[in-house]
This record gives structure tokens, C-alpha cells and sequence, in this order.
């Protein structure tokens, strides 16, 4: 079944529908939580909250993006209001011990914790958002401004700052060029 | 411009490479769909119960302000206008508190 009958019906109150949706999206959406909270937990959290206010929304989706860029738009929602609600002290603590722990159960299952996981968790979350979303996930300033509402010269001004200091972390600029 | 995709170019690989042994790890990860359905069905009863405690304190509150106003009206038409008076007043200063903050703001 097309995902535009899936919605179709989800809009109707289809409890299938939603299911299959929401299971076909279900990866991206966690993928994406991850890299932005770099803790599972937290985006598997997000991730069912960002799912209850799609059930909640759903009439609100005209189709003009796609399902996933709409459900990315309600996750970065979410997820800037939790972070308005810690402080800022606590948080900053928080992130140190999910780092840590992510860290932690990637080599307990024998995966590499590599450079660019490392050199992307000293970022913070207002930098590594919107880098995440204009270099992985290929949106422009302009939209990424929309998504974390902040003015697009400051979302430009946070990807500079963050990818030279990215660049820094990986030493990139220092790595011959024919390599 | 061409050195400026180069570099993003260079860093959408890194972000690729460096982020795929999260990502392997979740697509082995993804619950039933029955999961995802108890899940919109737990969603959609709390909603209705949420529509209707709302609709029940709206129109609770909508007597309260009926039942109050038609007492005054006919039993103390003096307090009716000075109601009217103050609730015009308290609305003006309140919207215009709200525009001037709207204002600053932007």
C-alpha cells in the first residue's frame, strides 16, 4: 500500500495505518534522535512522543514534504522543548554522562567508537543539530531555521563555527590533501 | 564554490561513515507492529479523554460566566455595567501589554 492511502486512512483514525507507518519510519526517526541526542534512551523516548503527537496532528499534514521530513520537524520540536525544560548546568552534566554511556555499550558490543562520534559529542546540542541536519540530512539553512526556529544567519553562523571546530577535532586541515 | 562542495562533500562522507554503527545497530531494533498499534491506540483514548474533560470544564465554565452575568443583569444592573466596564479595560491593558512584548521581540 502506498504511503498516501497510509495517511489517508491514518487520517480517518486507522489504527493499522498509523502502525504501518509508523514502523516503516521508525528507524529513520531513531537514526536521526540519536545523532542529535547521542543517547539511545533519550531517542527512543522522543521518538515515541514524537509518534504520539504525529496520532495527535495528523490533520495538520498537507503532504506538501515528505511523511519523514514532517515527523523530523515534530522530533526537532520535541526535542528543543526538552531541552528548554532542563537547565542548563544539568544539561551540559546530562550529555557528559550519555556520551559516556553511548560510548560504553558501543564497545561493549564490539563496535569502533570512532573519531567523527567523538569530535561530534564535544559539540553542543544547539551546534551539532543544525550541523546534523545540513550535512547528513541535506536540508538549507533557511529550512533548518524553520525547524529550530531560530534566524537562518545564526543557524549559517553555528554550521561555520561548528565545522571548523569540527575540522579542528578531526584535524582534517592537517592531513595531506593527496590522502 | 566548487573548493566550498568539495568540503561539504567531504564532511557528508565523514558524518556518513562515522555515524553508520549507530545506524546498522537500530534497523536491527524495530518493534512489532502490534507494538506500534497498541501505541496509537493508547494515544487515541488518551486524546478522546483529553477532548472530553476539556469540553467538560469549557462548558462548566461558560454556565459559571452565563449564570453570573444574567444575576447581575437582573438582580444588580449597576454591577453588571461596572463588570463590563472593568472587563473592557482589563482586556485593553492585557492586549496591549501583549503587542508591546510582541513588538520588542521582533
Amino acid at each position: 500500500m502506498e504511503e498516501r492511502d497510509l495517511i489517508k486512512r491514518a487520517k480517518k483514525g486507522n489504527h493499522e495505518a498509523f502502525a504501518i507507518l509508523f514502523q516503516e519510519h521508525y528507524p529513520f526517526l531513531v537514526k536521526y534522535l540519536m545523532k542529535v541526542t547521542m543517547n539511545r534512551d533519550q531517542a527512543e523516548e522522543l521518538a515515541q512522543d514524537t509518534m504520539a503527537k504525529c496520532v495527535e496532528k495528523i490533520h495538520q499534514y498537507n503532504g506538501k514534504s515528505k511523511f519523514s521530513s514532517w515527523l523530523i520537524s515534530i522530533a526537532t520540536n520535541r526535542y528543543i522543548d526538552l531541552q528548554r525544560k532542563k537547565k542548563r548546568e544539568q544539561n551540559w552534566q546530562n550529555e557528559e554522562v550519555n556520551v559516556r554511556k553511548l560510548k560504553w555499550e558501543m564497545e561493549s558490543r564490539n563496535e569502533e567508537w570512532n573519531d567523527v562520534l567523538a569530535a561530534m559529542s564535544t559539540l553542543s546540542e544547539d551546534i551539532r543539530l543544525p550541523i546534523i541536519l545540513k550535512h547528513y540530512y541535506g536540508y538549507s539553512y533557511e529550512e533548518i531555521g524553520q525547524l529550530t526556529e531560530t534566524p537562518p544567519g545564526t543557524v549559517k553562523s553555528r554550521v561555520h563555527h561548528g565545522i571548523i571546530r569540527l575540522r579542528k577535532e578531526l584535524k582534517i586541515d592537517e592531513q595531506p590533501s593527496g590522502t | 564554490m566548487n573548493n566550498h562542495q568539495e568540503h561539504s562533500d567531504e564532511l557528508k562522507k565523514l558524518l556518513k561513515d562515522g555515524f553508520q554503527s549507530i545506524d546498522e545497530d537500530i534497523d536491527e531494533s524495530t518493534p512489532s507492529l502490534q507494538w506500534f498499534e497498541q501505541l496509537v491506540e493508547d494515544q487515541q483514548v488518551e486524546l478522546k479523554a483529553r477532548f472530553k474533560r476539556d469540553l467538560t470544564i469549557f462548558l462548566l465554565l461558560a454556565c459559571c460566566i452565563l449564570t453570573v452575568f444574567s444575576l447581575t443583569l437582573f438582580q444588580m444592573p449597576i454591577l453588571f455595567l461596572l463588570l463590563q466596564v472593568a472587563i473592557f479595560v482589563g482586556a485593553s491593558i492585557f492586549t496591549g501589554i501583549t503587542y508591546t512584548k510582541k513588538v520588542n521581540r521582533t
